[in-house]
């Protein structure tokens, strides 16, 4: 626990703004200041297991924290230290990335959205990309969340799912649409939900990608005040069901509050999911909308 | 209501913003609606039990810290429930984030609110709250021109603006009730240019504020100082900026003035380094190109809020004030610079004005202090630590010291709650004092409301 900053909390809160986990509970103890305030405490991982388990690591408190603590970093260890407790047994061999694809597709987009696969490909192909070899198996990711498995990281050609390109060296297929958008039918209005961990995670890299869409269309979207992306916590393993699910029905409504748009577009596979499950209007995924 | 008495949410709330004063409450309860608040007041009422209410968290002085009793955490009561385009009626469990991000997409935003936008509305309503904008709106407590509050009692009130009871709960320091509801003034949201002017003596750059608060020449202006080596007065145009006869200083004569005073010192260049960090640190903050567009700062409180964390986040947060005249601004804020270089290396004070509303029954007892001029001062003197620590009783007695100079200058504080407690007699007076603390006998029977934070509870009285 030595190298992780929890100490370095402030307790200043900002973290608290764009929090899935507070946003639908309401309780402290659920975000990063509440972890790292009980940590302070002396408080060990079984004492906050609802708190470490709460965490959609959507990455908004890492990239809002003005004394730089590494909370996601944290909730993994914490994670990784709670499976280890829990083990009774040798662990199995958890899956890894494949190395060399063409195009990750992802588990999401091959199981629950296999409809989505002809229009990647066809986008890929008018920007010369090549999506010959796809993955077949589970990238990792899920386990690596869970606290069952260390991150690994392989090279492949373009990963369409943000939740893979954590296991990946690769480029994103929603920042490569951001760079081709004349390929699009983009008629305003529309929401457009940009990838939340990639937008806070990797902010100088994704961020004004998305920013120049919005600035283009005056689309609105799941950016803030902050300049940060607000989640659905779909695509986290609390977007699963299961006792530490989110709601995430809640969670879309307040996305969309403040927006008219009677069109939904993403080009995040689970919140593309999420919303034409739970908005009740458009949904549709990037590629969808190839002229 | 939402109760969790374990071990993990009780440790959430063990200090404050402060981080000096550690408590733990016995239980905490989320209240999501008024009706919540009264039934816990009610109860705790009849069972003497202490009840901590708490927002944003943000206090320094251990005032929002309970220590055995009911932790309330008010920021459940988070929704705007309607506006008519001049106010906004708003929950006062909302940060003023919350209330930007609603406002915005009405095209409005608020009037005056404190920088750090992590406060609660009605904490801040509760204290004051002080925007760079305060020089022309005033308080963020003059901003409520509605109410609702729970009272000591558990009873669910309206109060508008002249009613005897709303001059009491603002600025009241969460003493006579629990505003749960409030119906603030808004105002289209403009983006602003943001300029910076350099000072090297600060009695120059306060002589410069005042005379633009004086011909409400500005929307928004401050000083921001490093140490007393460095001044900056940082002006805000909602309109096109104008020229001013200031007499600050060039960037590169600024610059040599400072190198000048510490070439031939060695023991002083350490503060040359510092001096450049923090140039490197803060200007880029204030310059963010994330939320500037064609030379305007689109959201200035986010700008401001992060450099605010930037400058005076820490483990520790140690912020004494002084709350003054404008005839004892300079000097207030040389003694008190003359203090922080006793204390720690490395210091920065921040500086405001506050439009006051003439002698409102609410700023007696406040830290607006008592005057017949059109605006108030404020100084925090803040030590930067740079990863440096001290014992608890250094920053108590660097924190007396400046109270000290309040003492004999006359004024008021913004942080005399908590362990700042024993000057509140000092300053204000028995007599004062003990006829609020009538009042608060008066409505809260068994002193159960943020026992101990102004007021001395009947077994310690």
């Amino acid at each position: 626990m030595s190298d992780l900053n929890f100490g370095d909390c402030i307790g200043c809160g900002l973290c608290i703004l764009g929090c899935p986990a507070y946003e639908e509970t309401g309780f402290d103890v659920l975000t990063a200041r509440g972890r790292n305030k009980a940590l302070q405490a002396g408080l060990a991982a079984p004492a906050i297991v609802e708190s470490i388990w709460a965490c959609t690591l959507c990455g908004y408190c890492d990239a809002i924290c003005p004394s730089d603590v590494h909370n996601v970093e944290i909730v993994l260890h914490l994670r990784r230290e709670l499976t280890a407790l829990a083990s009774t047994g040798p662990v199995a061999a958890s899956p890894a990335p494949r190395e060399g694809v063409a195009l990750v597709l992802g588990c999401t987009i091959r199981e629950r959205a296999p409809q989505l696969i002809p229009s990647i490909r066809e986008f890929l192909k008018r920007i010369g990309r090549p999506s010959d070899t796809t993955d077949d198996t589970c990238c990792g990711s899920v386990h690596a969340e869970a606290g069952c498995a260390r991150r690994a990281t392989a090279k492949a050609g373009v990963v369409a799912d943000p939740v893979c390109l954590e296991q990946y060296d690769a480029d994103f297929l929603g920042a490569l649409a951001m760079q081709h958008l004349e390929l699009f039918d983009l008629e305003p209005p529309f929401y457009y939900y940009a990838p939340h961990r990639l937008v806070n995670r990797d902010h100088a890299r994704f961020y004004p990608l998305y920013d120049e869409l919005r600035r283009r269309f005056d689309c609105d979207m799941n950016i803030d005040l902050n300049r940060l992306a607000r989640s659905t916590s779909a695509g986290s393993v609390q977007g699963l069901s299961g006792e530490r699910a989110r709601d995430i029905p809640a969670a879309v409504a307040r996305l969309l509050k403040d927006s008219r748009a009677e069109r939904i577009l993403t080009c995040s596979p689970a919140d593309y999911l999420a919303f034409k499950a739970y908005s009740g209007r458009e949904t549709l995924f990037i590629t969808e909308c190839l002229r | 209501m939402l109760l969790r008495t374990d071990q993990a949410t009780r440790a959430c709330y063990r200090t404050d913003g402060g981080q000096i004063v550690f408590g733990l409450p016995d239980s905490v309860v989320h209240a999501r609606r008024p009706e919540d608040v009264a039934e816990v007041l009610r109860l705790a009422q009849r069972d003497h039990i202490p009840v901590t209410c708490r927002g944003g968290g943000l206090t320094t002085e251990g005032e929002s810290v309970g220590g055995g009793g009911i932790l309330l955490d008010v920021k459940g009561m988070n929704r705007l429930i309607d506006c008519d385009g001049a106010t906004a009626w708003v929950e006062a469990g909302m940060t003023w984030f919350e209330v930007a991000a609603a406002l915005r997409p009405r095209g409005l935003d608020y009037t005056s609110a404190p920088l750090n936008l992590l406060s609660t509305v009605g904490g801040t309503l509760g204290v004051g709250g002080i925007d760079v904008n305060s020089p022309r709106h005033g308080c963020a407590a003059d901003q409520a021109v509605e109410l609702e509050v729970v009272t000591p009692t558990g009873d669910i009130v309206r109060v508008k603006e002249g009613d005897g009871y709303m001059e009491r709960v603002l600025f009241g320091y969460g003493q006579f009730g629990v505003i749960t509801k409030a119906r603030i003034k808004v105002r289209r949201y403009r983006p602003m240019a943001v300029r910076h002017f350099l000072y090297t003596d600060v009695g120059v750059a306060l002589a410069d504020l005042m005379s633009l608060v004086e011909q409400d020449a500005v929307e928004a202006c401050a000083i921001l100082t490093l140490r007393d080596d460095v001044v900056a007065l940082i002006l805000g145009f909602e309109e096109e900026p104008e020229d001013f006869p200031l007499q600050h200083s060039s960037e590169w004569r600024t610059i040599a003035t400072v190198a000048s005073r510490v070439a031939l010192r060695p023991w002083r260049w350490r503060h040359a380094g510092f001096l450049r960090r923090r140039q490197t640190d803060l200007l880029p903050t204030l310059h963010n190109p994330l939320f500037v567009r064609d030379g305007l700062v689109q959201d200035r409180a986010i700008v401001f809020s992060r450099l605010i964390w930037r400058q005076w986040g820490g483990r520790r947060v140690v912020i004494p004030d002084l709350a003054i005249t404008m005839a004892n601004f300079e000097a207030a804020a040389r003694r008190g610079i003359a203090v922080c270089k006793r204390y720690f290396p490395y210091f920065t004070l921040y500086a405001v004005m506050i439009r006051k509303f003439g002698n409102l029954p609410r700023y007696e007892m406040s830290a607006i202090p008592a005057t017949g001029d059109a605006h108030v001062c404020g100084i925090e003197f803040s030590p930067i630590l740079e990863g440096a620590d001290y014992a608890p009783d250094h920053y108590q007695r660097f924190k007396n010291a400046i109270y000290d100079v309040g003492l004999e200058l006359g004024g008021s504080y913004y942080r005399f709650g908590g362990v700042m407690k024993p000057y509140i007699r000092r300053m204000f007076g028995d007599e004062m004092v003990d006829r609020h603390r009538a009042m608060k006998q008066e409505l809260d029977p068994a002193f159960i409301l943020n026992p101990g934070v102004v007021f001395d509870s009947p077994e310690a009285a």
